[in-house]
């Protein structure tokens, strides 16, 4: 397995984790329904949240500085993928309840940062995903 | 200034423009006012739509007019305005978690609004990096 592919795996398995853990954490707050002094609460979460995406951010580095020239070529391509693919969702997401319920409709607030979380997990998703078929396909043409 | 740098203020025009209606969208809520912003933000964005086809075609075109240093130079742009658009997109649902509240509600055309404030970030920070890359005032590429 190639430092990309190890790459892949360790954030696909990052972002789900972290993703739950942000999940619960919104659906915990929301649950409480924070507010005033609570917001201390808020601010406990998210370096908590924040502090393992830092040490994920810091890990990539280090592994993508040993990437070789077919390997960045790869990672720079399934970010593209990510990037189209994390448009489309949020496109999708914002505009469809516009189109079906409209405008004047209300939704809860906590709907979105769990859109946003969804948008983050989606994109590592893809991003990993890309990476991993990329790879596949390109062993497999020798 | 080259075609691509023309396309380049175009869009950083128009999205200046789209950003401060939006603005005003959000400041005057329902009323005729961000109706008629509304509007002009949808004219806009179809312009802006087509000069990106324009230069779309440009890009088919080939050699002369799109180099690799191009292609580089609009990929780190277009790098840059996702990170922008996504950044914009996480503030504004982190400040309406933060001063509705997890347990409040909100209008489905704010969501939308959001979404469009992220894209609308996305043309004018790419805009605006292409510019800075290839030089502002600059006539040669070289």
């Amino acid at each position: 397995m190639s430092n990309l592919q190890k790459s892949a795996w360790f954030n696909l398995v990052g972002v789900t984790v972290l993703g739950m853990i942000g999940a619960a954490a919104i659906l915990f707050m929301a649950r409480m329904n924070t507010k005033g002094v609570e917001y201390v609460l808020i601010c406990i979460f998210v370096p908590v949240l924040a502090s393992p995406g830092l040490y994920i951010y810091c890990r990539k580095k280090s592994i993508e500085s040993r990437f070789d020239e077919r390997e960045r070529v790869i990672h720079s391509r399934s970010l593209m993928v990510a990037a189209f693919g994390l448009t489309i969702f949020l496109a999708c997401v914002c505009m469809l309840p516009f189109f079906v319920l409209g405008g004047q409709n209300v939704i809860k607030v906590y709907y979105l940062p769990l859109i946003f979380f969804s948008a983050l997990f989606i994109a590592q998703f893809v991003h990993s995903a890309a990476i991993l078929v990329m790879c596949a396909l390109e062993d497999d043409d020798g | 200034m080259t075609k691509l740098q023309k396309i380049a203020l175009l869009n950083l025009i128009l999205a200046g423009i789209c950003l401060v209606l939006q603005l005003i969208c959000f400041v005057a809520g329902v009323s005729l006012i961000s109706l008629f912003a509304s509007i002009v933000i949808l004219v806009l964005g179809c312009i802006m739509l087509v000069s990106y086809f324009r230069r779309k075609r440009l890009v088919k075109r080939g050699s002369g007019e799109y180099d690799e240093r191009d292609k580089s130079i609009h990929t780190t742009a277009a790098l840059y305005g996702l990170m922008t658009a996504f950044m914009v997109y996480f503030l504004t649902t982190f400040l309406a978690f933060l001063i509705v509240g997890p347990g409040g509600e909100l209008k489905i055309g704010y969501v939308l609004g959001m979404f469009l404030l992220g894209a609308n970030s996305f043309f004018f920070t790419e805009s605006a990096v292409v510019l800075f890359k290839y030089g502002w005032r600059s006539t040669d590429n070289e």
